[in-house]
């Protein structure tokens, strides 16, 4: 069996999803808001309204375009920001939807699960977490 | 457990006796053990501040105050960021009330709400709180989410 060890645990108490505090920073301005886990996710996707909270010109960033798994496009632009959760703390590219009215902040693999070692029991509500070096 | 009144207000006593940063101490383990176990939550308080309390004050007189669960939200020692443990419980136990909209919370205490994520943003920003989360609640008729 292998013999994993982690910094931190996140015991989580939302029954819709992982979902995970964070503070979300870009050119001096900070939110606070929440993200999902979301290892079926490619990278890392926030809402349009969040961007906009942040000052970030948000179409001036890299464009990329998503595709849901229910079909269709989601427009995004990437933007390096930082993402502290948990007392970790990431340099990222994160996306930000080109509309408003995404539902959820998603924390995906670029950009956030590639940067961590993560382990998850959700029987137990729990992740387990520490940034890789 | 047949515990009388005059007990519970020997530990009420006891527990508004501390000083602060006990009672912060004293109030984050009991919340750390009520997102840990459902079954906490549906405890009598006051047999939670007991057990609590008893045990604080343990381990102030061995001189040991690390905490003796893992700490989930590591923010909670930190100065400079904001426990986002009271914001999280709030959105846990309010979510349905507030399906659609944009909230702003500064720890458990609601500081504007509304379908638009802008002028919800400013309400916080005028209120003056440091750094309140922001979230949107999505509708409780909202079908299961899938990216």
């Amino acid at each position: 069996m292998p013999d994993l060890s982690f910094d931190v645990t996140h015991i989580y108490t939302s029954t819709d999803g992982i979902k995970i505090p964070l503070v979300i920073s870009f050119g001096g301005k900070e939110v606070q808001t929440t993200g999902y886990a979301d290892c079926g996710a490619e990278a890392c996707i926030f809402s349009n309204e969040i961007g906009q909270m942040l000052g970030i010109d948000i179409e001036a960033g890299e464009p990329k375009s998503f595709g849901p798994a229910s079909g269709g496009t989601l427009q995004t632009y990437g933007h390096l920001v930082t993402i502290e959760f948990l007392d970790i703390n990431l340099e990222s590219i994160v996306y930000f939807a080109k509309y408003p009215g995404l539902r959820r902040n998603l924390l995906g693999r670029d950009g956030w699960l590639s940067k961590l070692r993560f382990g998850l029991v959700d029987y137990d509500s729990t992740v387990f977490l520490s940034r890789l070096t | 457990m047949a515990t009388t009144q005059p007990v519970y207000d020997g530990i009420l006593r006891q527990a508004l006796d501390l000083p602060s940063e006990q009672k912060v101490r004293l109030l984050e383990e009991i919340l750390q053990h009520e997102l840990g176990s459902p079954a906490e939550n549906k405890r009598p308080f006051l047999e939670k501040l007991d057990e609590t309390l008893t045990r604080l004050t343990a381990r102030i007189r061995s001189g040991v105050m690390a905490p003796e669960h893992p700490v989930s939200h590591q923010t909670a020692g930190s100065p400079r960021r904001p426990d986002p443990a009271p914001a999280m419980e709030w959105l846990r136990l309010h979510s349905k009330e507030y399906g659609g909209q944009w909230v702003a919370l500064d720890g458990g205490r609601l500081i504007a709400h509304g379908p638009d994520a802008q002028e919800v943003y400013a309400a916080a920003q005028a209120d003056g709180a440091y750094l309140p989360m922001i979230n949107y609640i999505e509708p409780a008729d909202a079908l299961p989410f899938v990216f």
